[in-house]
């Protein structure tokens, strides 16, 4: 699992159906500590505490879970700087209708927290701040890497 | 009772355990009577009790106390039954229920109006759960969870009464760095890793 080659040792969990196989293979692996959640809020706490006594980890959800998570992201990973891993799966996604509006919000709330976007709001603070303003409006986004799962990633 | 006196039983039972507090006048007080580099101060209203939940899980053989409000415990019930789906031994949960959002102008809480949070950890599945009645029943509850092995959790009904005490000294990001070099430390293991031009090695 490309997971544990990363060195990952610890991973929280809240099912999506379309995530199955990798959950049973997480579940599955005795080298690594799964804590299957109840709301994903409590994952960010829980890798957050782990982290701190010297752990990798990851948290897998859907984006509904994420959006759950905001707040914990905002001010437990960012405020204090902590790096966790999101895998999140993107549901409603083109051709979902199902979820369809879950979907469309879902890049726009991720966006000022991706290594991508990082980018852009660099280059549009180039003008006015210089490049001290730069790394003040970069550092806070240290806090979490996210990996969005798209559907074709798993057919 | 007051918080005050708890938080004093504990500090003399507490030895290097890891202490994680919510945000708010009692994490002061702790401090005050506990300084340490050992304590990690939440900012997240509700997630005091996972973060010491991850805390546990990552170190099996070191004591995690969780200092929890009822306002906070309130906005995670559902970390208790993660907790007693997890079992950590090495957690103890202590939760001082004043009834009150203290931090946020003292609107009430749902324990204010009977909640029972000891009666939610027990049927969450934390079996060795209860409520410690005076201030030598919290003494004997927290002396006898730092000498044993096993899960537990402890509900105490506190006062409103503050104590004036320092406020705390360190911002977010200094309370990690400290607490994590705090374990390097103690735990002998290396977590930040120092990335050193390989002349200077």
């Amino acid at each position: 699992m490309g997971l544990k080659g990363a060195g990952i040792n610890l991973i929280a969990t809240l099912p999506d159906v379309n995530l199955a196989d990798l959950l049973r293979e997480v579940e599955e692996d005795r080298d690594l500590t799964h804590v299957p959640l109840c709301r994903e809020e409590e994952g960010i706490g829980i890798c957050a505490g782990a982290y701190l006594v010297g752990k990798k980890c990851a948290a897998i959800m859907q984006n509904g879970g994420f959006f759950n998570s905001n707040n914990a992201i905002v001010s437990t990973l960012l405020q204090y700087q902590i790096p966790l891993l999101l895998l999140i799966y993107y549901a409603g996604d083109i051709g979902d209708r199902t979820f369809g509006t879950t979907g469309s919000m879902t890049e726009p709330v991720l966006r000022p927290g991706t290594d991508q976007t990082r980018a852009s709001v660099n280059r549009r603070r180039k003008t006015s701040g210089g490049a001290s303003g730069n790394q003040r409006s970069a550092r806070p986004a240290c806090g979490a890497q996210v990996v969005v799962i798209r559907t074709e990633l798993l057919s | 009772m007051k918080r005050f006196d708890c938080l004093k039983a504990l500090a003399a039972v507490a030895g290097d355990a890891l202490v994680v507090s919510s945000a708010g006048a009692m994490t002061l007080e702790w401090n005050a009577l506990h300084p340490s580099d050992s304590n990690f101060r939440v900012r997240t209203l509700g997630l005091c009790s996972s973060i010491a939940l991850g805390m546990a899980l990552g170190l099996p053989r070191r004591k995690v106390i969780a200092l929890d409000g009822d306002g906070s415990l309130l906005m995670n019930l559902n970390s208790l039954a993660t907790i007693a789906r997890m079992q950590p031994n090495n957690l103890t949960h202590i939760v001082f229920d004043n009834e009150v959002y203290e931090a946020s102008g003292s609107k009430k809480t749902a324990t204010g109006t009977g909640t029972d949070l000891v009666g939610v950890a027990r049927a969450a599945g934390i079996k060795n759960s209860l409520w410690a009645n005076s201030g030598e029943a919290f003494a004997l509850a927290v002396t006898s969870a730092m000498k044993g092995g096993e899960l537990c959790f402890i509900g105490a009904k506190v006062s409103t009464e503050r104590t004036q005490v320092p406020p705390f000294p360190l911002d977010e990001v200094e309370n990690k760095y400290r607490f994590i070099r705090h374990i390097e430390k103690t735990e002998q293991i290396e977590i930040f890793k120092t990335n050193l031009p390989a002349s200077y090695v």
